[in-house]
């Protein structure tokens, strides 16, 4: 079995324009579509870039925001806002509704969905996999 | 000839940029500035449309789109409304709804022949038995009635939606909407919009002169003022469409709508002036005073050469004023009102040496020859308390144009919309604000305030109150007189003429006798009359005509005019292109993970719901039919693999979440067990079966259900609605983008199974009605046995960003069996050979479940299930159609049923058809069908009636099919 058993659902998209390919978290992921140097200069004007490899989850609940504290996770004050807490994305979709990403690859969430998923049965955790 | 006079203080036409274009394929030179009516008309053209039901020549009405006299095609673009879209050059106009032309219009003899037959209500009641000569009659009639074509390679022009915010809105640049704004700003904290839907600001101040320039001053420092404060928008060529709650206003624009949410509104919209009625009031060169005046200051044209004014308010004497200095010569006032001598403008008019004729009213226009112009006017006698004309004292007057007026409708739609209350001022005759709802305010004539003087001091009031509710202290009040005087709109400006075409409405060719005849036939209340007689129904809405339809109305009945009330002012204010309303055509389509695999199998997608799904995989040189039955005998023969993500996927999870099922499916699942599967039905509250699906209870507080493709949506919303009402401790999570769904099909798909997961034991797997959680190449999946399409089969759902890895495993490992994918169709057919329904297919928004005989999924002993208690009234009427499965005659080869054929029962329709197809594994046409109730038992017969006409022989059979097949 290949480690990259994953792959996001822009591959079909980004097999057409030929990408470096490599890994991250298991998935195959466009490392590079041209020189560093080109897309460089395209992000400075806009640029899009596909993250379906960064682990996340999704806590849902009237004790989400409690439980979130409780796992020494910022969480922001009100609905429809996003904090960025020591590598983890914390963002808010409702009042008991949050979704959990990190921006430093998946070393912050990990540590944290680790902790999180073991007191979990399997099923609960598809469950909150978005 | 040229009617084109010298230039005006304040025009808005350039006269130095000529604007080159053809109406009905002659040449014409406008200005810039024009209109394309003012152009037309400045080149002396009268006949500029036909109208709607009778094919009279129109000319200008308003001159303000209030009515819709002048509407042209450019060939591309339809219903362009000439009197107020800016002429532009290589413009190539028609009139729109005329045959061989607006002068020689051929439709025009209906009005000769046909009139007498076309009063309101008559084409309903006349044409409509026999019946199936209805849509003959109706073709004919609504070729020869109507507006512009439409073209449907119009190009798709997307318009982007803005959104802006203000602390006021100021809805018309009249005088009182300019004071407002200026008065406003002079809080420098105020975000101020001011918007109008002329080319220019100014209202009523650039145009109703009285012949003299004194005020253009005043108006060009207003102007100034609004130009030089930082805090106020201008925006012309923009209408305050419609008004929504909290004060949210579309202003729409020619490039599109802006969404404006003001914090307080200023209403200043000013006045619709109203035609008199009377005979031949539509004829081209009769226009209504203010039109006059605004093609006279705006465009520098003459309105006509000889005139007659007919007022019945002092604005008529404005108006003579303004005519003679535009060069006409007008001939008489004819004043309805029968004491107004002491008034200054009547001595200013008389010392011109023209006669005045108080009391008196234009008894009819007398028409030319050739029906497109005015030869001349029959003046009598009017007497005002009985509103009758005394034509045998009438005589005549020769000119060739007619300028009304007789009074004015407040523009108070955006009011209307906001809520609202009004009352009817006896003193002016018009309905004025009497309540309006907080935030919103009124200024100038839609208030009620027509001098000058007062209407400035009104918007400066307006302003204070406005200011004063955004919370600003220190505001002073700002006292406004009552209006004095005359009263500037005429009580009954209506003049009955036994020979009629005295019109009301002019978009739809309303006179006086169809509101008569509205009433005698009990249709003498405002909203019934007006879908009667289709008053205010026309692209105007009532904009020229509501307010004499209520006068009408009320005259007819004896009552006061407040007593008749007003109809409702709906959005949008003008009409408006669809095009504004349309999005982005933005549908994006789901597909599933594994999409691009489906493509390379050479797939051909279907659109399902949201979704785009294989249909079948097509493969060189094969015939669809033959394909879709291969991969349906793949299935039945060995192993088949269909991509069934789109199916809806919800985890309902919570200590609740048992009692929430129960609430919502008509099963039982409080005593379902951890690791099995169960069927659920799900019926809305009148019992109509809206979806089917599968709940797997994973663990005693966790369901995991698959529903329908198409209802998925639908149904997690119905099922947030139900948590709602009953605040039960559940979490629904919508899961159904999060995994993929591979579903293997067939007698070997253990085998297949057996060598993805390295179970021993196909027995151990996962038994019939069972779900299990298991873990494929380090990849954790739920897996179910599902007898949809299969005896055997298995739905393994695998995380979507797995799907491919996991898919491709299973196609490896079902190589050996010569595993194949098969698509809807297939799929379609085959869950028909195991004799399964599928709802929104085989049923349809009134099927229930006594319908579809599935009795068995319904716990009528809980206490409560959504759609129970329709439940329960249906139990005890008799059942109308029941769904059997049903097959042809072996060997069957004539003329093939489809579905929605019906089925027939001595001449009587039972039901129809709702799935059938050939099945190549039965050799046998099956289907679903619905039939009398009394015979549904296997070996029953029935009819279904072909495309054809042939009548075909079905026979019920058991299911599954392939079951039955044995069996017969």
């Amino acid at each position: 079995m290949s480690s990259m058993s994953k792959s996001t659902p822009a591959a079909y998209f980004q097999q057409r324009l030929k990408p470096e390919w490599g890994e991250m978290n298991g998935m195959q992921v466009a490392i590079r579509f041209d020189a560093l140097e080109i897309e460089a200069a395209r992000k400075k004007k806009l640029g899009v870039t596909d993250l379906s490899y960064l682990q996340r989850f999704g806590v849902k609940g009237p004790q989400a925001a409690q439980w979130l504290a409780a796992q020494n996770i910022q969480i922001p004050d009100r609905p429809n806002r996003w904090l960025l807490d020591n590598g983890i994305l914390v963002l808010r979709l409702g009042n008991a509704e949050f979704l959990i990403s990190s921006t430093r690859r998946f070393k912050a969430v990990v540590s944290v969905s680790i902790k999180y998923y073991v007191q979990m049965p399997l099923s609960l955790l598809m469950a909150v996999k978005y | 000839m040229s009617m084109r006079i010298d230039k005006q203080a304040c025009e808005w036409i350039e006269r130095d940029k000529p604007v080159s274009f053809t109406f009905e394929s002659k040449e014409f030179i406008g200005y810039e500035g024009d209109t394309i009516t003012s152009a037309l008309l400045a080149a002396g053209e009268k006949v500029l449309g036909r109208s709607f039901k009778y094919h009279r020549a129109r000319g200008v009405l308003s001159l303000a789109n209030h009515d819709i006299n002048v509407m042209l095609t450019d060939g591309e673009d339809t219903n362009i409304r000439g009197d107020v879209v800016a002429v532009k050059a290589g413009m190539s106009l028609k009139a729109v709804n005329t045959m061989g032309g607006v002068k020689k219009d051929n439709l025009r003899f209906i009005e000769m022949f046909l009139s007498p037959f076309l009063v309101v209500g008559f084409y309903y009641k006349a044409f409509f038995r026999p019946r199936f000569m209805f849509p003959f009659w109706e073709k004919i009639i609504r070729r020869g009635a109507g507006l512009g074509a439409v073209n449907f390679n119009y190009p798709r022009i997307p318009k982007p939606k803005l959104n802006e915010h203000y602390d006021l809105l100021v809805v018309g640049a009249g005088p009182s909407g300019l004071v407002a704004a200026l008065a406003a700003s002079l809080d420098s904290e105020l975000k101020i919009l001011i918007v109008d839907e002329n080319q220019q600001a100014g209202g009523s101040l650039g145009y109703d002169r009285a012949g003299d320039d004194s005020k253009i001053p005043q108006l060009k420092e207003l102007i100034a003022e609004v130009d030089k404060a930082v805090n106020i928008t201008l925006r012309v060529n923009a209408y305050a469409s419609s008004y929504y709650a909290d004060h949210l206003i579309p202003i729409v624009e020619k490039g599109g709508i802006t969404k404006v949410r003001a914090k307080s509104l200023i209403v200043a919209t000013g006045a619709f002036e109203q035609p008199p009625v009377f005979r031949n009031n539509d004829l081209p060169g009769v226009m209504n005073g203010s039109a006059a005046q605004r093609m006279i200051y705006r465009y520098g044209v003459k309105p006509f050469n000889n005139g007659v004014v007919f007022t019945a308010n002092d604005h008529g004497y404005r108006v003579a004023l303004d005519l003679i200095q535009a060069g006409t010569l007008v001939k008489a006032v004819v004043d309805l009102r029968k004491s107004n001598s002491s008034n200054d403008l009547t001595k200013d008019i008389m010392n011109k040496g023209i006669s005045v004729y108080t009391g008196h009213c234009v008894y009819e226009a007398i028409e030319s020859t050739d029906k497109m112009s005015v030869k001349g006017v029959v003046i009598c006698p009017f007497d005002e308390a009985a509103n009758k004309a005394e034509p045998e004292k009438s005589f005549t007057i020769e000119c060739d144009g007619i300028a009304m007026s007789a009074g004015w409708a407040a523009a108070a739609a955006l009011l209307y919309q906001s809520g609202m209350k009004v009352k009817y001022d006896n003193s002016i005759e018009q309905f004025i604000p009497d309540l309006l709802p907080q935030g919103v305010f009124a200024a100038g004539k839609v208030n009620g305030i027509f001098d000058l003087e007062q209407r400035i001091s009104d918007g400066a009031r307006a302003a204070a109150e406005a200011m004063h509710y955004l919370g600003r202290d220190n505001i002073p009040n700002i006292a406004v007189q009552d209006p004095h005087g005359e009263s500037p709109s005429h009580r009954y400006p209506i003049v009955s003429h036994p020979k009629g075409r005295n019109f009301v409405d002019f978009d739809e060719d309303i006179q006086v006798k169809d509101f008569i005849h509205a009433a005698k036939e009990g249709f003498d209340n405002i909203e019934l009359m007006k879908r009667f007689t289709t008053v205010g129904m026309g692209p105007s809405q009532g904009k020229h005509s509501n307010m004499n339809a209520i006068r009408i109305l009320a005259n007819i009945r004896g009552l006061a005019v407040e007593k008749i009330g007003s109809t409702t002012s709906r959005p949008f204010f003008h009409p408006t292109p669809i095009g504004h309303l349309g999005g982005r055509n933005f549908h994006p389509k789901r597909q599933s993970a594994i999409q691009q695999w489906h493509k390379d199998a050479g797939a051909v997608f279907v659109d399902v719901g949201t979704w785009s799904r294989p249909a079948y995989y097509a493969k060189p040189a094969e015939e669809q039919e033959n394909l879709i039955q291969q991969e349906a005998m793949s299935v039945h023969q060995s192993v088949g693999i269909i991509d069934g993500s789109s199916l809806g996927k919800i985890e309902v999870c919570g200590p609740d979440a048992a009692q929430f099922l129960e609430l919502f499916f008509t099963d039982k699942f409080a005593d379902q067990k951890v690791g099995k599967t169960r069927y659920a039905l799900s019926i809305d509250e009148s019992a109509v079966i809206s979806d089917d699906g599968l709940v797997s209870r994973i663990s005693t507080e966790l369901f995991y259900i698959t529903i329908g493709t198409s209802n998925a949506a639908m149904v997690y919303r119905e099922m947030q609605r139900w948590l709602q009402i009953r605040q039960l401790d559940v979490g629904l999570i919508n899961v159904t983008g999060s995994y993929g769904i591979i579903n293997i099909a067939g007698p070997k798909s253990t085998e297949v199974m057996r060598h993805l997961t390295d179970q021993a034991e196909s027995s151990a797997l996962v038994a019939i009605d069972e779900v299990r959680e298991m873990i494929i190449s380090d990849v954790p999946v739920r897996v179910m046995r599902v007898t949809f399409v299969a005896e055997t089969a298995y739905e393994i759902h695998v995380p979507a960003d797995s799907m491919l890895s996991i898919w491709n495993q299973v196609i490896e490992s079902g190589s050996a069996y010569g595993i194949r994918p098969f698509g809807t169709d297939a799929q379609r057919l085959l869950r028909l050979e195991m004799g399964h329904y599928l709802p929104g297919y085989d049923t349809d928004g009134l099927t229930t479940p006594y319908e579809l005989g599935c009795d068995y999924a319904l716990a009528m002993d809980k206490v409560f299930f959504v759609g129970q208690r329709s439940l329960k009234i249906l139990a005890k009427k008799p059942l109308l159609k029941r769904l059997v499965p049903f097959m042809l005659a072996d060997g069957f080869s004539s003329q093939m049923p489809k579905d929605c054929n019906l089925v027939i029962d001595a001449g009587e329709i039972k039901g129809r058809v709702t799935s059938i197809s050939f099945s190549r594994m039965l050799n046998r046409v099956i289907g679903f069908a619905y039939v009398d109730p009394t015979k549904v038992d296997a070996g029953s017969e029935f009819e279904i009636k072909t495309d054809n006409g042939s009548m075909v022989n079905a026979s019920v059979v058991k299911t599954p099919f392939l079951n039955s097949n044995k069996a017969l």
